[in-house]
């Protein structure tokens, strides 16, 4: 246990998770001015290598995932489910026994950060669990030590640190078998989901998948403490709609690293002409799973062959997706605790764009683009709303406001007048007061004791209104102070303080309104589906 | 929001795709589907990667033209450096890219997709899991014949390197035959000369190589694949390449012509009845060079070439090694080495 600045935690966290640690993030649950006597405190988080959203340790061009394996040897079946909580992505599979280098070669392709797996209830089983542990802790090991050559590499060239690569300690991860009790898991996810049942996301025949997705969520709620309504779907893993491929051949073929190490001399990096780091990471989907359906490869040729038929508006478009930031991600920040003023004005500088692309994909014919341009949500609303809101270049900084725009709340408006208008205010009061009392000396001044207060010279005592409060006599004067004085008082005192707090407060308001029309959008998605 | 997202994901996908083929000069791929007989044609092909690294050589572009039920197994042999690795690779990646949804480097194509793809290809050392580089191999080997259906790519680089030559060989052919037998379009490199032969015990293995011109001792790799086996291997020439001293090389292709001299038989296209005999009698030709090729050497000579060689070929296919004793293959060789030189 320990105590780190509030201002520097990400730091000390991410170093921790970083080493493969689990880390509970405790804080006060309330104000330390008001509480009586000891201050309530509370685990808020739970940040696992599998969990952690931080920009710096998540390679923006890959996925980030956490996996549950849920062993039903009786089945001679793998239930399996893994979660990107960065972008939302929840699959579920199943392999049989008798397909375990599928299995590795799924998990080769996934690479995941943490696995979840059962804690063992026979003898059977744990020798069963040892073995999968060692073959998965070989395979992972082999696959991140080539990540590591390439990442030292790729630094010496850029200088950037990316794609951490997670230690093999905290990779593994052993909860109670209950956990993945079938009925419970079923229940949850539908709890989850708002779901009667999980038919409409086409998993029914995977029974130990859906306990390990169940797991899986019951561990993300456990440790995350928040709204996943980012987790929108279950879906089917498609392994058999693409070509698996082994890991000697992904090597041998250099599709993401060279056998030297380098990352300059691959496929990959050939290929990869994405703009955006949702289109990298999907493109570099798309070459670790090749498709085996004719008709689904030609849809894609149709495409390309289109962009390129037209190439002057392919480079134009491609421009407008220059300026598009990491949607899903800063999508799947804003439903957690960690998100900051700067996602928002991240996600309003990536639509400002996004709202030109309709009119380039509405010249093209292609099938697959045609259904996108189709369906195409510029999310103008959204936009809207953020502009409506947030100022056009707010200060980040969450708890100290200076970031929500005028016409939000009167309230913050007008404690703004009053932070920016004090004197101003002041002066005006003052003149008001002495033409309603007619006492031309009248004084507004400031001590420490009274705070502000109203001065009377002795000449004008007799002139003094009854709902003046005497606060202080002096040898030539009487000071006063007066309701309306204080609170103005009050609030010019304050006001900074509750700014800082009703900023706070209208930011998450908006966080759920944008939440609130993410759920509609992807209840909407569903039903189209 | 997440749908949105996506969607851009996926026209940004399709779009950096157009414009890589619009770079790089690359074209659709005419496919059938997986049912449909399995063909894989290329016209022209590139290797994507390498034709963009700048080597200061240019990018020799080589056709492929695999099908069920002409030839389903190019088997490759050629000088180590020539290309062979690299034009097999090529072909897988271009099969890969084109599953992807990618355009390809070449001029024309057609291809039935490909159910899975498997590669063997090099030794990629494990040292670090304590793993011997022929056990690697074999692994891998066995993943591939294992798992590989009719429907799949084959990529094999030098199988059965990492082991002894007779073992080497013996396991190379026995791994062809099964991959014939199991009918998946296979590209086979190896610079074992001695496998060339089983392009005709079976009918759907074609002999293919990589074409290399010899000037003087030096030798120019023309990076072409061309139809029929290699003459041989120019391992020599290629250390001389890699910069071994010059005093190594010049021994080297001493000791390598005693040894064609006395071992020629390798190099013949010879009718070969059963793999069991040619085993048998390469492991007892071997046997006799072992006693000659410590008897004379000589400094100035020079590299013997094939007309001379050619005269005695006649006289060397109608030997038996089988009904001489070993003095009296000696002797014979002996016999066979003065004339030779003279």
């Amino acid at each position: 246990m320990c105590g780190v600045p509030y201002k520097a935690y990400e730091q000390y966290l991410n170093k921790l998770t970083a080493a493969g640690y689990k880390v509970a993030i405790c804080e006060q649950m309330e104000d330390p001015a008001k509480a009586q006597g000891l201050v309530a405190r509370d685990v808020v988080r739970v940040v696992t290598p599998g969990t952690t959203v931080s920009p710096q340790l998540i390679d923006p061009n890959r996925n980030h995932f956490l996996l549950a394996i849920n062993v039903v040897l009786r089945a001679q079946c793998l239930g399996i489910a893994f979660v990107d909580l960065s972008t939302g992505e929840f699959e579920v599979a199943e392999f049989h026994l008798n397909e375990t280098h599928r299995f590795y070669d799924f998990l080769a392709q996934l690479t995941p950060q943490e696995i979840l797996l059962t804690q063992s209830r026979s003898e059977i089983e744990s020798t069963f669990l040892e073995e999968l542990v060692q073959r998965m802790t070989q395979l992972l090991d082999k696959i991140n030590s080539a990540d590591a050559r390439s990442v030292t590499s790729s630094e010496q060239i850029s200088g950037l640190q990316n794609a951490q690569v997670f230690p093999s300690t905290g990779r593994f991860n052993f909860i109670d078998p209950y956990h993945f009790d079938p009925e419970a898991t079923q229940r949850n996810l539908n709890n989850h989901f708002e779901t009667l049942n999980l038919s409409g996301f086409g998993v029914d025949d995977l029974p130990h998948g859906i306990a390990a997705a169940g797991a899986l969520l019951r561990y993300l709620e456990e440790t995350q403490k928040c709204d996943l309504s980012h987790l929108t779907a279950l879906r089917r893993y498609a392994f058999d709609k693409t070509m698996l491929l082994d890991e000697a051949t992904v090597a041998n073929l250099e599709l993401f690293e060279s056998q030297s190490g380098a990352r300059k001399h691959t496929l990959y990096h050939i290929l990869n002409h994405t703009k955006t780091p949702m289109g990298a990471r999907l493109f570099r989907q798309w070459l670790r799973q090749p498709l085996l359906d004719v008709e689904a490869i030609n849809e894609r040729f149709d495409c390309i062959e289109e962009f390129r038929n037209n190439f002057m508006l392919c480079e134009e478009f491609r421009e407008c997706l220059e300026n598009i930031q990491d949607l899903p991600r800063i999508i799947g920040r804003i439903t957690l605790p960690v998100v900051g003023v700067n996602d928002l004005v991240a996600l309003r500088e990536s639509l400002e764009p996004v709202q030109k692309l309709p009119t380039y994909l509405a010249e093209l014919q292609a099938p697959l683009l045609k259904k996108i341009a189709e369906n195409f949500d510029p999310l103008t609303d959204l936009l809207d709303l953020l502009y409506q809101r947030l100022l056009e270049a707010p200060s980040v900084k969450l708890r100290e406001g200076g970031f929500m725009a005028a016409g939000v709340s009167e309230e913050l408006d007008e404690l703004r007048e009053i932070s920016r208008n004090s004197k101003q205010f002041l002066n005006k009061m003052l003149l008001h007061e002495r033409e309603i009392t007619g006492i031309s000396s009248l004084k507004i001044s400031y001590n420490k004791v009274f705070g502000y207060y109203l001065e009377v010279s002795n000449v004008h005592k007799s002139s003094v209104p009854e709902h003046y409060i005497r606060k202080q006599t002096l040898v030539n004067a009487e000071r006063y102070i007066t309701a309306e004085l204080k609170e103005f008082e009050e609030k010019i005192l304050t006001a900074e303080e509750r700014i800082g707090e009703l900023e706070y407060e209208l930011f998450q308001q908006l966080k759920t309104e944008i939440n609130s029309n993410t759920d509609e959008c992807s209840r909407l998605q569903m039903t189209l589906l | 929001m997440q749908q949105t997202a996506n969607d851009i994901a996926v026209a940004d996908t399709l779009a950096g795709l157009a414009f890589v083929a619009e770079n790089n000069h690359y074209v659709r791929p005419s496919l059938h589907p997986l049912e449909a007989p399995r063909k894989l044609f290329l016209k022209d092909s590139r290797h994507p990667v390498i034709e963009q690294i700048d080597l200061g050589e240019v990018f020799v572009p080589n056709d492929l033209d695999l099908e069920e039920s002409k030839c389903r197994i190019m088997l490759i042999t050629g000088p180590n450096m020539a290309g062979k690795s690299t034009y097999m690779r090529q072909v897988a990646l271009i099969v890969l890219m084109a599953q992807c949804g990618s355009f390809v480097p070449v001029s024309s194509s057609e291809f039935s997709v490909v159910d899975r793809i498997f590669t063997r290809v090099g030794a990629s050392d494990n040292l670090t899991l304590g793993q011997s580089t022929f056990m690697l191999e074999m692994n891998e080997a066995a993943a591939i014949l294992n798992n590989a259906t009719e429907r799949s790519l084959i990529i094999l680089d030098e199988i059965g390197r990492g082991t002894s030559t007779f073992d080497g060989i013996s396991i190379a052919w026995a791994i062809v035959e099964y991959i014939q037998k199991l009918s998946a379009l296979t590209l086979c490199a190896t610079h074992y000369h001695e496998l060339t032969a089983i392009a005709q015990e079976l009918d759907s293995v074609k002999n293919f190589s990589i074409r290399v011109e010899e000037e003087g001792e030096k030798i120019v790799f023309l990076r072409k694949i061309v139809s029929g086996e290699a003459d041989k291997s120019y391992g020599v020439q290629v250390a001389r390449l890699a910069g071994l001293p010059k005093s190594v090389v010049n021994r080297a292709l001493e000791v390598m012509e005693q040894l064609e001299e006395t071992s020629m038989v390798h190099h013949l296209p010879v009718l070969i009845d059963k793999t069991q005999q040619k085993q048998k009698n390469s492991a007892e030709v071997s046997e006799n060079s072992g006693i000659s090729w410590g008897n004379s050497l000589n400094e100035d000579q020079q590299l013997s070439l094939f007309p001379e060689e050619s005269l005695y070929l006649d006289e060397l296919r109608k030997l038996n090694l089988n009904d001489m004793t070993p003095l009296q293959a000696l002797n014979y060789l002996q016999e066979l080495t003065d004339k030779l030189r003279q």
